[in-house]
């Protein structure tokens, strides 16, 4: 991790000189002024929105009409509840609603990477749990404790939602990898079958589809990372803009974000393949076709 | 249960003892599913047998049972005495080599894949094949045109075939289970591949087990007939010379075949 870390951190400058050129000049009124609340009509305006795409849907038959209101109506109560656990868990100030709220977090990360990956064998969750669990409390020590150190430690405003775009960046991460091992290892039945008959170890006749699937799930970081400040301001850094905060100050958080998910991406990656790669043989080093759960959509 | 040791005197190289084998469809074990079960074998060292039967008969899962690579078999097998389970699988497998009938040669160059095998822990320590080595294994069975340097995607698929073959053999396996490894190619070149073979088998006393589909070229010591889950072994009566023209006729096998080697050798 030290070698990813020394690259991420020379190519700081780097990622940074976008927003510091746009931003030369910071408006100080901008960082005391804090955020617009958005009122009943400004909600109403934004459903409105969604209804006309979905009009939009109907009229040009996409067939999303019954799925995006559907969708949106879920995104509404779920932020909504995100929002208000937040916001209670923030006035408790207590560790352990913290640490509960992670849990929690996290027993839905399992869930989700589940349903996102692809004709992968059943029986992956504890897998996929501690391959999160590890790789999420690794970076969260890391980015909330060396980098940011809040007073107190577990400050719910600073740790849950960095946990929260660790924990998704790494279901993201995990889901592309496994739909990706499994895909890769079944097509290569034969090649894996002659390396076994050559007395390769199942971990060496699966490392070509191991790498294949690092490098697919690393991907999209890569791509962000490269991207970020000039095509797009990531989410976190709009974020923090919006809500008031120095332009800089966002967009250190932000490349201090996106260095972590590198980090996270690779670790959780490697832990995932490492977990499940023997799911392809058998307790012999015989190589056997995954039966895939039952297709989820 | 027969036995069908090849009475020779010697203990066997290879021990194969009541190895069976479920139809590739069935998950259960029930005997109407099984392709063979009960099946007895026994090879020595520097034997050639070929094993011959209808098409779906089980010689290949037969092989791959051997090899412990066929995740539906099952079978007691000892090698010079000792239980293949007191050995890794993996080291078991550099033994008892199977050949199999796909010739896949990962790998940039024709030689990176025939020492692929060398860069696998189970092969750790063990001296590889140097140049000369394969460039005589591959000048042996008519691949004189082919450089050690080219690509083996541009291999033709009896080239990659015989690539694929020394690649097995350049393991110095005692054990080299050769699945229908002359299918692809054309008379001149099988009778190559089955005289570098069977010299190999002699110089190195290493067994060789064929599936073959063409007619017998006169290089086994004895026909192994699988068929309706059961094995038969004759030992071949008169053990023809390397030249189809010339045939010995009442020759003692042992006698034939170190005259065949010398032959080889050549």
């Amino acid at each position: 991790m030290m070698p990813l870390s020394a690259t991420l951190a020379s190519a700081s400058q780097l990622h940074l000189a976008a927003p510091v050129t746009i931003n030369a000049s910071p408006a100080a009124g901008i960082a005391t002024s804090g955020s617009y609340d958005i009122d009943l009509w400004g909600m109403l305006i934004a459903i409105g929105l969604v209804a006309v795409a979905t009009i939009i849907s109907a009229i040009a038959k996409l067939g999303v009409e019954r799925s995006l209101p559907i969708a949106a109506a879920r995104a509404i109560v779920q932020l909504a509840a995100m929002g208000i656990i937040l916001r209670w868990v923030i006035e408790q100030g207590t560790w352990w609603w913290v640490v509960l709220l992670m849990l929690g977090m996290l027993a839905a990360a399992v869930q989700i990477t589940l349903s996102r990956a692809k004709n992968v064998p059943r029986g992956l969750a504890l897998s996929i749990f501690l391959t999160l669990a590890a790789s999420m409390i690794t970076m969260v020590i890391v980015v909330v404790e060396l980098i940011v150190r809040p007073v107190p430690w577990y400050s719910p405003r600073v740790v849950l939602p960095l946990a929260g775009m660790m924990l998704g960046n790494s279901v993201s991460a995990v889901a592309l990898a496994l739909s990706r091992f499994f895909e890769d290892m079944a097509e290569r039945r034969d090649e894996v079958e002659t390396l076994l008959a050559l007395g390769a170890s199942p971990r060496e006749a699966s490392m070509t589809s191991i790498r294949s699937a690092m490098r697919m799930g690393l991907m999209p970081t890569v791509a962000s990372l490269a991207s970020a400040g000039i095509v797009t301001i990531p989410g976190m850094m709009a974020g923090q803009i919006l809500a008031g905060n120095d332009p800089l100050t966002a967009a250190k958080y932000q490349f201090v974000v996106l260095a972590a998910i590198a980090a996270l991406t690779m670790v959780s990656d490697a832990l995932i393949l490492h977990l499940v790669y023997g799911r392809c043989f058998t307790r012999l080093h015989q190589y056997q076709p995954i039966k895939p759960r039952s297709a989820k959509k | 249960m027969g036995n069908f040791t090849m009475d020779t005197g010697a203990t066997p190289l290879l021990q194969v003892r009541d190895a069976s084998c479920r139809a590739a469809s069935s998950s259960t074990d029930d005997s109407e599913a099984s392709i063979f079960r009960g099946i007895d074998l026994d090879v020595h060292a520097g034997q050639i047998l070929d094993l011959v039967g209808p098409s779906g008969s089980g010689k290949s899962s037969l092989l791959t049972c051997i090899a412990r690579l066929n995740p539906r078999a099952n079978a007691h097998l000892t090698l010079d005495g000792v239980d293949a389970n007191d050995m890794s699988v993996e080291q078991w497998r550099t033994r008892v080599a199977y050949l199999p009938q796909k010739s896949l040669l990962p790998g940039s160059t024709v030689k990176e894949a025939i020492v692929l095998p060398y860069t696998f822990a189970s092969m750790h320590g063990a001296q590889r094949p140097d140049d000369q080595q394969i460039r005589d294994a591959l000048d042996a069975v008519g691949l004189a045109d082919v450089e050690l340097t080219r690509d083996p995607h541009d291999l033709s698929g009896g080239q990659a075939a015989r690539v694929s073959m020394i690649r097995s053999i350049l393991m110095f396996p005692k054990v080299l289970l050769a699945d229908e490894v002359d299918a692809g190619l054309d008379d001149t070149n099988a009778w190559l591949v089955g005289v570098y073979m069977a010299d190999f088998a002699h110089r190195h006393g290493m067994a060789l087990i064929r599936v073959r589909h063409r007619a017998p070229d006169g290089l086994a010591d004895a026909i192994a007939t699988l068929a309706e889950g059961r094995l038969t072994v004759e030992p071949v009566e008169s053990s023809h010379a390397a030249d189809a023209s010339q045939p010995h006729d009442t020759a003692e096998p042992q006698t034939a075949q170190s005259e065949q080697a010398e032959r080889n050798a050549q």
